[in-house]
């Protein structure tokens, strides 16, 4: 067998064993609403004429992961870091979804998903040492919001762009609401994040404590943010104010969420990202009238679950 | 005094610790060597109260310790990722706003206003023990304090070292080399098979190769070049 389609073999086994011990860490209970969210994106976009959205879906899924990789340096020393690498490797891990779009004759879909990867694959990956962002100071940001300046840092440009979108469609009723969903998106994502216990132990403060600080912060902060487009949407368009209360009101409990479950699975220093699909639907959840209640209770289950979890962890 | 006695800890099946028995004395600096996995980390875990022990106590002063009692320094310290190091520091000044950072940085000249994900090993070592230090508290655990650093910086936190003790404060710290330590310390256990195998004070350090060499026999190995 040639070196590299064993050597893909060999990473593809490491990564889904990985993959494996991640979702073991998770929990039955998480387990099963990402199992279940899954089943349901799949099932949604698994028709012709939405395999294209889920091959683009699939792809930037690759993409992110390519881009995020951390295994230069071993690649690099075993020979591997080349697009033939990458290629093998990712087709591989599409290789069921290929599959199906060949079998489903939906050719286009599938020598688009080929052609992706094999794009994806040239990207040359970039070492740390080369790479510096631009450190902004955020003196009003408490210390203690620490996710919140970081954030920030890594995602002014997105709230520029948030507000602008305000700016170029605000003769549109929709460019709040949306405003104030991108938002929420952006600030639920700095909770991805699990802090070391030297930062915990630094504010001294019992876990009841602690976890309230943290809510308040990350409300008063999110509503900071989301103050300039909900003030325009005020005064734009007075009479459809029904769809702004309805997103501000699930955003909020999305950003409660979003603090709790970051402290329901609390291990120093782990970046839970890979588990950020569930605040992220959350979000959406003011779109399906049935689903309304689930962010205030899945708000609930895991404030209690926090709390239980930063007392085990000895804080 | 810490005093510890008949500490018991287990992960899972592996007992780890296994009833330990340590006294030591307040305002000192006091060494820990050991091999690896030998139980340091996790005997400086639950001296920090970060785990529970299954049995035995951790006093001091008569009181059973509290994570308001220990500050600790890990081995690898960690950091939140995007913050710059003033930013961290200035976390530790929520509760001790005496800590003068401009001060103590003179000392390692860090760069603070720079993210501490572009800091060198060295540097988010000295980093987390301004941190510690920042803490206030009555007892420091270092864990593998020299670590990454180069030979003048371990010259520096020896010297801090010996100057908090001077301040009152029990400091603890672990290595895998025991030379690093007979400097510093005024005392050093051996923690063997989850227990305290033996303490030396600074009189008996001359002997110490020997001490530790009888928990660690000779043995031929072959490289297989």
């Amino acid at each position: 067998m040639p070196f590299l389609l064993k050597a893909s073999l060999l990473f593809f086994r490491v990564h889904l064993f990985r993959y494996g011990r991640i979702i073991n860490q998770l929990g039955i209970f998480r387990v099963l609403i990402l199992a279940g969210l899954l089943i349901l994106a799949l099932k949604a976009t698994s028709v012709p004429d939405k395999l294209l959205w889920q091959a683009a879906i699939i792809l930037l899924t690759i993409l992110q992961l390519h881009l995020s990789r951390k295994d230069q340096i071993l690649l690099s020393n075993l020979g591997l870091n080349s697009p033939l690498f990458f290629m093998l490797s990712y087709s591989l891990a599409v290789a069921p979804f290929a599959l199906f779009y060949l079998v489903s004759g939906s050719y286009k879909t599938f020598f688009m998903l080929i052609s992706g990867i094999l794009l994806v694959s040239m990207l040359k990956l970039r070492s740390k040492e080369g790479f510096r962002l631009p450190v902004f100071s955020f003196p009003v940001i408490p210390a203690d919001a620490w996710e919140w300046r970081a954030g920030l840092r890594r995602f002014a440009p997105g709230l520029f762009l948030t507000y602008l979108l305000v700016a170029v469609f605000h003769e549109q009723n929709f460019a709040v609401p949306a405003a104030v969903l991108i938002l929420s998106l952006i600030a639920a994502y700095f909770q991805t994040y699990q802090e070391p216990r030297a930062m915990i132990e630094a504010m001294g403060l019992s876990p009841r404590a602690f976890l309230r600080r943290k809510w308040l912060l990350q409300l008063l902060l999110f509503v900071l943010i989301i103050l300039p487009p909900v003030v325009f949407g005020l005064i734009a368009f007075p009479d459809t104010l029904r769809p702004v209360i309805l997103v501000i009101i699930n955003s909020l409990l999305v950003q409660v969420f979003s603090v709790s479950f970051k402290y329901a699975g609390f291990q120093p220093g782990n970046d839970i990202s890979y588990a950020y699909a569930l605040p992220f639907l959350l979000n959406f959840a003011f779109i399906i009238p049935v689903l309304l209640p689930l962010p205030l209770v899945m708000a609930l289950i895991f404030s209690i679950r926090a709390h239980h979890q930063l007392k085990l962890s000895g804080i | 005094m810490i005093s510890i006695q008949h500490l018991d800890f287990r992960y899972g099946k592996n007992e780890v610790i296994k009833g330990l028995d340590w006294q030591l004395e307040s305002g000192k600096v006091h060494g820990l060597v050991g091999m690896n996995g030998a139980g340091k980390t996790t005997l400086f875990n639950l001296m920090a109260a970060w785990l529970k022990p299954a049995a035995g106590s951790i006093l001091y002063a008569g009181k059973p310790v509290s994570r308001y009692t220990c500050a600790f320094m890990e081995t690898a310290p960690q950091f939140y990722p995007m913050i710059t190091g003033k930013e961290y520091l200035d976390l530790f000044r929520l509760k001790n706003p005496a800590f003068d950072i401009g001060a103590w940085n003179n000392i390692f000249g860090l760069p603070l206003s720079s993210v501490v994900d572009n800091y060198s090993t060295g540097m988010q070592k000295k980093l987390s023990l301004l941190g510690t230090i920042a803490m206030n508290r009555e007892i420091l655990i270092l864990d593998e304090p020299f670590n990454g650093l180069d030979f003048e910086t371990v010259r520096i936190v020896r010297q801090m070292i010996t100057t908090l003790a001077t301040k009152s404060k029990t400091v603890i710290l672990s290595s895998h080399i025991p030379e690093s330590l007979t400097r510093v310390c005024d005392s050093i256990s051996l923690i063997n098979n989850g227990k305290i195998a033996f303490k030396a004070d600074r009189e008996q350090f001359a002997d110490f190769d020997r001490m530790v060499g009888e928990f660690s026999p000779d043995r031929n190995m072959e490289i297989p070049l």
